[in-house]
């Protein structure tokens, strides 16, 4: 296993038949597999099969997963293969309308600005998502300095620890803890909008 | 965490969940929020939520889901259900059947006192005891054996040259019954997970 995955604890235990533990890399990685699938299909109903397909596959390939890349590099790879063969397999039913096929390979389609995955969704789940996004930025932007300045080094920018300690110049410990309760700050307020969201019933 | 016992509400647990999603959490961090995960919801709920909030600060775009993940797990989860848990075979490679085959040979002749006469070598059950934890170098463990004399011992002819170490469950040999060296594929619902407590 690659030393800096952050993934790795849990695909190990993955690996070892822990259920549980490819299902918290499920919960993890269904928005960012769904988006990369839908850049190439349209129609959100055969994102989501897609999506249920591409995490079936790569929990049979687990044994195979060597580490020798990032486990979500292996997803995102094994994510645009079965888009392909779904695509393919779509391409030859005759029911299935153009509109819901994006040409060309998968990979190209990463940077057509276009392509979201609120295309096909209805408008309520539209607004759903842009009132989910504001809340997340209204809520970090409320955080205190400190808190948020942590949050956003390592969620995106993708710093380490270490690095934002030293940018913040303080211990890692503070860092970890400031990361960990800016979550908790933001995750409360997020938490009406979320509960009334169909689905959201864990 | 400990002092926490199950409850994963507390703070610990809540911290060590954050630690998780950064790829700070040992693994016994790991096991005991993975045991956790089954039972309880809150857990669940805090793990989305930590990755719904980096997602959508790092693209607007993924604030929206194409089924609600609580569906979508649940949806997968009874297709995991049906499959066999893919256990990752630990170093072995396709020369597992012959070894195996080879190894439990080897433990027979231990067990059975007139085949071990017939091979015209006495071999200690000490020679095959587990050397260190989990870890045994085929190679070396058999070639101490002074089974068959000056032979090549039939697990040695058919292992490799250069022959990885296998990390495996040996039992002292008195005990051939019980050496299972591979794990078996069996389905996820045979894993029966009773609500744990962390280890």
């Amino acid at each position: 296993m690659k030393i800096d995955d952050p993934d790795a604890p849990l695909v190990e235990r993955a690996q070892r038949g822990d259920v549980q533990a490819f299902e918290m890399l499920v919960v993890k990685y269904q928005r960012r597999v769904e988006r990369l699938i839908a850049r190439m299909l349209r129609d959100v109903d055969l994102v989501a099969d897609v999506a249920q397909d591409t995490f079936l596959r790569a929990y049979r390939a687990l044994p195979g997963f060597r580490g020798e890349s990032a486990f979500y590099t292996w997803l995102y790879r094994i994510a645009v293969n079965t888009t392909k063969r779904n695509m393919s397999r779509l391409q030859r039913d005759p029911l299935v309308s153009e509109s819901t096929l994006e040409s060309g390979d998968g990979e190209q389609e990463l940077f057509r600005p276009s392509a979201t995955l609120s295309d096909g969704v209805t408008p309520e789940s539209q607004l759903a998502a842009k009132e989910l996004a504001q809340a997340v930025a209204a809520a970090v932007d409320g955080l205190a300095e400190d808190f948020r300045r942590a949050l956003l080094l390592r969620e995106v920018d993708g710093m380490s620890y270490e690095e934002i300690a030293e940018l913040l110049a303080c211990p890692v410990g503070t860092v970890r803890s400031r990361i960990f309760r800016a979550r908790e700050a933001v995750a409360a307020q997020l938490r009406p909008l979320l509960g009334t969201r169909g689905g959201e019933r864990w | 965490m400990r002092e926490e016992g199950n409850d994963v509400t507390a703070e610990p647990w809540r911290q060590a969940l954050s630690d998780l999603a950064d790829g700070r959490a040992g693994p016994g961090q790991a096991r005991a929020l993975a045991g956790a995960w089954q039972e309880n919801p809150s857990l669940r709920r805090d793990w989305h939520a930590i990755h719904l909030i980096g997602d959508t600060l790092r693209s607007a775009e993924l604030a929206q889901e194409a089924r609600p993940a609580a569906d979508f797990l649940a949806e997968l989860r009874g297709r995991l259900a049906a499959e066999p848990v893919p256990l990752r075979p630990r170093r072995w490679q396709a020369w597992l059947a012959p070894l195996t085959v080879a190894a439990s040979f080897v433990v027979l002749a231990l067990a059975v006192p007139g085949l071990q006469s017939m091979l015209g070598g006495r071999v200690g059950s000490e020679q095959f005891a587990l050397q260190a934890p989990g870890r045994w170098p085929v190679g070396t463990a058999v070639a101490g054996s002074t089974l068959a004399g000056n032979q090549p011992s039939f697990a040695q002819s058919v292992a490799e040259p250069a022959v990885p170490v296998i990390e495996t469950a040996w039992q002292p040999a008195g005990n051939a019954g019980a050496v299972a060296p591979f794990e078996l594929a069996v389905p996820a619902a045979a894993y029966g997970r009773p609500a744990s407590a962390p280890r």
